[in-house]
C-alpha cells in the first residue's frame, strides 16, 4: 500500500476548503470510484465547514497561519487501498511564495514529499489585464510618464509559481516532466460565463489563460497532465442566507466535476483517482 | 524576507531600481535603520532553511545568466539600436503576443525566468537614461551590464527545449562604440557585440524621416559598419521600426546599402504599430520577426564561458531528479 500525497495548490478564496469537504462528505459513500476503506481518525479540520455547509453556508475563510494535513484511508473500486494526505490551509501562503520570492522550510519539505500536485484555478479571479491582453499594439506608443512598480499579471504569477515549485523540487522540464503528475482544476465552474455546452476544460483555459495554458501542455507529458472543471458547491452559496436545498439534501447531494473530455460527473473523487492512479 | 523598503524587491539577487550599489538605492537607505541582521550578511543560512531562488524574476544582468546557460547553451539575441529607436516597443509587443497565446508556429511556450522585467517593459515602454527599476542596463555612463530577457520554448516537431536570451542594451552603448570601439565605456556594447549570436539591427523610420534623418543615418551606417566588422557570418536583420513612416528612397538606400555590407545573407523586416484597425498585420509583422530570430543557428563558436556563481545553478535544470 502506498501513500498518496498530493500538494493541493490553490491561492485564497479558490475554494480548497469547500473542496476538501465536498470530499470528504463524497469518500464517505460508496457511489464513487474512491472511498474510505474505514473512518478517517480525524476530520476536525473540516468539521466546521460541514456544520457550515449543512445550514446551507459557506465555509469560513482559514486563517492564514494554519496548515493541517488529514490522512485518510481509501480504496478505489478494485479494492486497491492507499492513504491520501490532504491538506487545508490558508491560500495567502501560496502567494506568500511568489511575493516574497523565498520558499519555507516546511512548504519546501511539502514540496519535495509531493507525488502529485493539485492546482486550483478559479477562473472569475483570474484575469488577464485589458492593458496586456486586449490593448492593440497601437497604443504602446512610447509614454513619458514615470516609472512606476507594477503588479505582475495573474498568468505570470502563476507561471512564475509552478516555476518556483519545480525548481524547489529539483525538477527539471529540457524533457517533459512527468512526476510530479500535475492535475488542474477550474473551481467554481458553474460560474464561469460564456462557456459551450460540452466543452473541455483544457479549451476554456487555453482562451482564458493561454500562457498558462502553453507552459503547461509544454512542460508536463501528456499522460502527467489533466484538467477538470469542478463545482464542488454547484452553486453560490453565502455565509447569511441559508440555502433550502443544502439543509434539506444534504451537501453530498450537490457538486460535480467536468471531466477532461467534456463530459459532467457528479463524481468529486475522479479529480483525485487521476492524480494517485496513474503511473508515476 | 527582504531587507529592503520595498518588499517586492529581492537585494541579493539585484537592486529592483538597476542601481549596481545598493547604497545608491533610496529604497535601500531608507531600510537602513531597521535592517539589524540582513538576510544578505547570512546568505548561506536562509539556504539551509529555505530554497531561496536563484533568479530575481527581473532582467538578468552577465551574472545571472549563468542560471540560464547551466541548463541549456541559450540563443542570444542582440537588439541594437541607436537611442529610441524603438527597441523596447519590439520586445514588449513580442511579449504581449506571447501572453495571449501567439508564438511562432511550431513552438509553445514553456516558461521565462524574467517575468517580472517583461511585465515592467509592456507596461511602460520607453527607455530613458533615468534607468527603468529592472533593466540595469540603464544605468547611466559606465554602466556594465546589458538587460537580458529570457524566455523557453519548446520545438513542438522534436520536443527540445530552447532558451532564449534578448539583450537590451542602450542605444548609447552602440554609438559609443560604434566611434570608437576600444574605448573603456564601450565595454557593454563589446561584451554583445562578441556573445549574441544573431543580431537585429532596428532603423527608426520616424527619425529617419524627420529633421535629425541626417544624424540617425550616420549612427546607423557607423554601427552597421562597426557591427560587419566582427559579424563573422552571424545573422543579420534589418529591423525598420515605426515603419508607418517612409524614409526618402536615399536614406533607405544608404542604410540598406550599409546593412548589405555589413552581412550578405541579410534580411530585412518592417514593424509598426500602426495601423490601429489592423490588429493582425501589426502582430504577424513583430511576430516574423521573432520567428526568423528563433529559427537563426547558434554561432558555430561559442562565447566565452560565463563564470558561474552559484554551484548550485549548475545541472538542477538539466535533468529530473528527486529531492533528496
Amino acid at each position: 500500500m502506498s501513500d498518496a500525497n498530493v500538494l493541493l495548490l490553490g491561492e485564497s478564496g479558490f475554494g480548497k476548503t469547500h473542496y476538501g469537504t465536498q470530499l470528504l462528505l463524497r469518500l464517505r459513500g460508496k457511489e464513487c470510484e474512491l472511498s474510505f476503506r474505514e473512518p478517517p481518525t480525524n476530520i476536525s479540520p473540516f468539521d466546521a465547514a460541514i456544520t457550515h455547509l449543512n445550514k446551507g453556508k459557506t465555509a469560513t475563510h482559514t486563517s492564514s497561519g494554519v496548515y493541517v494535513e488529514s490522512r485518510w484511508p481509501l480504496k478505489d473500486t478494485q479494492g486497491r487501498q492507499f492513504d491520501l494526505i490532504w491538506p487545508d490551509y490558508a491560500g495567502e501562503q501560496l502567494t506568500h511564495i511568489t511575493t516574497r520570492r523565498f520558499v519555507t522550510p516546511e512548504w519546501r519539505h511539502r514540496i519535495c514529499e509531493s507525488s502529485g500536485w493539485a492546482l486550483m484555478l478559479r477562473l472569475r479571479k483570474l484575469n488577464v489585464p485589458k492593458d496586456t491582453f486586449v490593448k492593440p499594439l497601437a497604443n504602446l506608443a512610447p509614454s513619458s510618464s514615470p516609472k512606476t512598480l507594477q503588479k505582475i499579471s495573474d498568468q505570470a504569477r502563476l507561471i512564475e509559481l509552478l516555476q518556483i515549485l519545480l525548481y524547489t523540487r529539483r525538477t527539471g522540464n529540457l524533457l517533459p516532466i512527468t512526476t510530479p503528475q500535475l492535475t488542474i482544476l477550474l473551481s467554481c465552474w458553474d460560474e464561469i460565463e460564456g462557456l459551450e455546452p460540452d466543452v473541455r476544460p483544457a479549451m476554456v483555459l487555453a482562451s482564458r489563460l493561454p500562457l498558462v495554458y502553453s507552459f503547461i501542455e509544454s512542460n508536463w507529458k501528456p499522460s502527467s497532465r489533466v484538467i477538470f472543471g469542478l463545482s464542488a458547491l454547484e452553486k453560490e452559496l453565502n455565509n447569511k442566507q441559508a440555502d433550502e436545498g443544502y439543509i434539506d439534501k444534504g451537501p453530498a447531494a450537490f457538486g460535480y466535476v467536468i471531466a477532461p473530455n467534456g463530459t459532467r460527473s457528479d463524481d468529486l473523487t475522479l479529480p483525485i483517482r487521476y492524480l494517485v492512479e496513474r503511473p508515476a | 524576507m527582504s531587507a529592503c523598503a520595498n518588499v517586492e524587491c529581492h537585494p541579493d539577487r539585484g537592486c529592483d531600481l538597476g542601481e549596481n550599489e545598493l547604497q545608491n538605492c533610496p529604497n535601500w537607505r531608507a531600510a537602513a535603520k531597521t535592517r539589524v541582521s540582513s538576510d544578505l550578511q547570512n546568505p548561506q543560512q536562509r539556504e539551509v532553511e529555505g530554497a531561496v531562488l536563484p533568479w530575481s524574476g527581473n532582467a538578468f544582468g552577465t551574472e545571472a545568466l549563468s542560471f540560464v546557460a547551466s541548463r541549456s547553451n541559450p540563443i542570444t539575441i542582440a537588439v541594437v539600436g541607436p537611442y529610441n529607436s524603438g527597441k523596447t516597443t519590439l520586445l514588449a509587443a513580442w511579449y504581449l503576443l506571447v501572453t495571449r497565446g501567439i508564438f511562432p508556429s511550431g513552438s509553445k511556450f514553456s516558461g521565462s525566468y524574467t517575468l517580472g522585467g517583461w511585465e515592467n517593459i509592456s507596461h511602460r515602454l520607453q527607455w530613458s537614461e533615468h534607468a527603468g527599476p529592472t533593466f540595469p542596463a540603464h544605468t547611466p555612463v559606465g554602466g556594465r551590464n546589458a538587460g537580458m530577457l529570457h524566455l523557453a520554448f519548446r520545438r513542438e516537431a522534436d520536443g527540445v527545449l530552447r532558451d532564449y536570451i534578448l539583450i537590451d542594451a542602450p542605444g548609447e552603448w552602440y554609438r559609443r562604440w560604434s566611434i570608437a570601439e576600444d574605448q573603456p565605456n564601450a565595454e557593454g556594447a563589446r561584451w554583445i557585440a562578441a556573445n549574441a549570436d544573431l543580431f537585429l539591427v532596428l532603423a527608426d523610420s520616424d527619425s529617419l524621416t524627420g529633421e535629425e534623418r541626417g544624424e540617425t543615418r550616420q549612427t546607423l551606417q557607423h554601427i552597421l559598419d562597426r557591427l560587419g566588422s566582427v559579424l563573422e557570418g552571424r545573422p543579420l536583420a534589418l529591423v525598420w521600426t515605426k515603419a508607418d513612416k517612409h524614409p526618402k528612397p536615399e536614406i533607405q538606400k544608404a542604410v540598406r546599402d550599409a546593412a548589405l555590407l555589413a552581412s550578405n545573407s541579410l534580411r530585412e523586416f518592417e514593424v509598426s504599430v500602426f495601423p490601429k484597425a489592423d490588429e493582425e498585420l501589426v502582430s504577424r509583422r513583430f511576430l516574423d520577426v521573432l520567428g526568423w530570430a528563433f529559427n537563426q543557428p547558434r554561432r558555430r563558436v561559442q562565447p566565452t564561458p560565463i563564470a558561474i556563481q552559484r554551484s548550485e545553478a549548475l545541472g538542477i535544470y538539466g535533468r529530473s531528479f528527486g529531492c533528496e
